[in-house]
């Protein structure tokens, strides 16, 4: 089964490598923190931040765009009647677009990096957070009730996250908002991103806040796959 | 012969409404089935549960030997489903199309070009699906559901939205297919198409199993064929219609056509004519 699903991923990155959009996505974090870098000599202070940007637009918006597709055009009924659990195809399209996630942070990190060491923390915290990205795009994905309302919400969420990871940027400079936006995954992955990018750990309490958020969003996927077979959406 | 589809008491409902109430029937293997009905009488509803996309809220489905619900890995291994929307990658190409779905079946490779020729695909296994029109579109779900070599073939609406041409080609393949034995259990609301490859057809209506057997049986045995005429008397239309297997219809005939000025005369005894009055007239469609 598992050489099946390898080949079945083949075909589907030919699928995106073939979708316009999905090129825009992963260049264009590294291009505007690259331009509003230059503009403002801040590389290194903002590189956190481009590096959040890059897991939101690549990670949730390709992960929602890709799987609204794939019911629109009826493709994911068809892999549902697949022999293969439909949960292991899930996660290997999901693996192709963490993947694709992490390119995009790679070259946002290389064209923005202004000195920051690459470090096994880095790119940890690279990962983890194009997991959750991709998770939070998939689940919107699979489960909105219609393509307009998916592509709505993925684009909400991506603005409250990023937008609250700009107000968390604004932490170290003495507004404190952390009571209020702390606990988002944004602001956590962008708090560890600055924690490593100083050779510093990170909290206990924000690593374990990462790993609720993605306990909680692969229970949430694991109830919405449940939710289709059982009502038929 | 064991059964290609068992399906006992099969019923679905979405909060109060029953979308399928207490369905029963079987397909023997080997044997071509039509389900028909009108918008909202349940075919598709009882085709999603029978494909392990629904969960029935009460009743039993058994495909190719497998419980739909306790069995449904060893199901889904057994069948192939060509959905009504061309569920294809538009940006991938019809072989690539494919071999995406032969890697998920854990078929040969060779099994592609085979199945691309047994429906008269080859020519287009290098195209882009988004490219193709609708008909080569529908044969190439075709040749995806046939791949891994399936016991039972659903087919929703297969011909909806074809052009006669394309949909006569269709036919061709699915009689082709029919002749090498593949059971296939296939929704239609085209009466014509369900006389022609079904071998039994059954008729929903509002979600229940009004009529099932061959189309030949149920014209015979729930309509019977008959002659209807329309004509002019005392300057009034006037319909009336006549069993062609009374003796005295030629007579009666005879008579109008002498004394009257008849408008239409025409034999009626159809499927449709059967489906029309088991289901009230309302217009067949996917549902």
């Amino acid at each position: 089964m598992l050489n099946g699903i390898a080949a079945a991923l083949g075909q589907w990155a030919k699928e995106l490598l073939k979708n316009p959009t999905l090129w825009v996505m992963l260049v264009l974090p590294a291009a505007m923190a690259w331009v509003v870098g230059h503009a403002t000599g801040a590389s290194a202070v903002l590189a956190p931040l481009w590096l959040v940007f890059a897991q939101l637009m690549t990670g949730l918006m390709l992960a929602s765009g890709h799987w609204l597709e794939e019911r629109q055009q009826g493709t994911w009924q068809a892999l549902r009647v697949s022999p293969v659990p439909i949960g292991w195809l899930l996660a290997a399209q999901a693996a192709l677009v963490t993947v694709l996630t992490l390119l995009s942070e790679l070259l946002v990190f290389a064209l923005n990096r202004a000195g920051a060491p690459f470090t096994p923390a880095v790119l940890a915290f690279m990962l983890v957070g194009a997991v959750f990205a991709t998770l939070l795009g998939v689940l919107i994905g699979v489960a909105s009730p219609s393509a307009r309302s998916g592509n709505l919400l993925a684009t909400l969420a991506m603005l409250v996250l990023f937008l609250a990871a700009v107000a968390g940027q604004g932490v170290a400079g003495g507004t404190d908002l952390r009571p209020i936006l702390g606990w988002l995954p944004s602001v956590l992955t962008l708090s560890a991103f600055g924690a490593a990018f100083s050779a510093a750990l990170p909290s206990l309490a924000e690593l374990l806040g990462l790993a609720l958020w993605l306990v909680a969003l692969v229970v949430a996927l694991r109830l919405a796959l449940r939710r289709q077979y059982a009502d038929g959406r | 012969m064991a059964a290609g589809v068992e399906v006992q008491g099969l019923e679905r409902r979405f909060g109060d409404k029953a979308a399928v109430r207490g369905v029963s029937f079987s397909v023997a293997a080997g044997e071509v089935f039509g389900l028909l009905g009108p918008n909202g009488a349940g075919k598709t509803t009882t085709v999603r549960m029978l494909t392990g996309l629904l969960l029935p809220s009460a009743g039993r489905a058994s495909v190719a030997g497998h419980d739909v619900v306790r069995e449904r890995a060893a199901m889904l291994r057994a069948i192939g489903v060509v959905f009504e929307l061309p569920a294809l990658y538009p940006r991938l190409t019809v072989r690539e199309n494919l071999a995406l779905a032969l890697a998920l079946r854990a078929g040969a490779r060779a099994e592609v070009d085979d199945v691309a020729a047994r429906l008269g695909l080859t020519s287009q296994l290098g195209r882009p699906v988004g490219t193709l029109s609708k008909g080569w579109r529908q044969r190439a779900m075709i040749a995806r559901a046939l791949l891994g070599h399936p016991q039972v073939l659903f087919l929703d609406e297969p011909t909806s939205g074809l052009d006669p041409n394309a949909a006569r080609d269709l036919h061709d393949a699915l009689r082709a297919l029919r002749a090498e034995g593949v059971t296939m259990l296939l929704t239609t609301h085209d009466m014509v198409e369900a006389a022609d490859l079904c071998d039994r057809v059954g008729i929903l209506s509002e979600g229940r199993l009004v009529a099932l057997d061959t189309p030949a049986a149920l014209v015979e045995r729930l309509q019977g064929r008959s002659v209807r005429l329309r004509w002019w008397e005392e300057g009034e239309l006037r319909e009336g219609s006549l069993p062609l297997r009374d003796p005295g219809t030629p007579a009666q005939v005879g008579a109008l056509l002498a004394g009257h000025r008849v408008l239409d005369i025409e034999t009626t005894g159809s499927l449709e004519d059967v489906y029309r009055s088991l289901t009230g007239g309302r217009e067949g469609s996917a549902c």
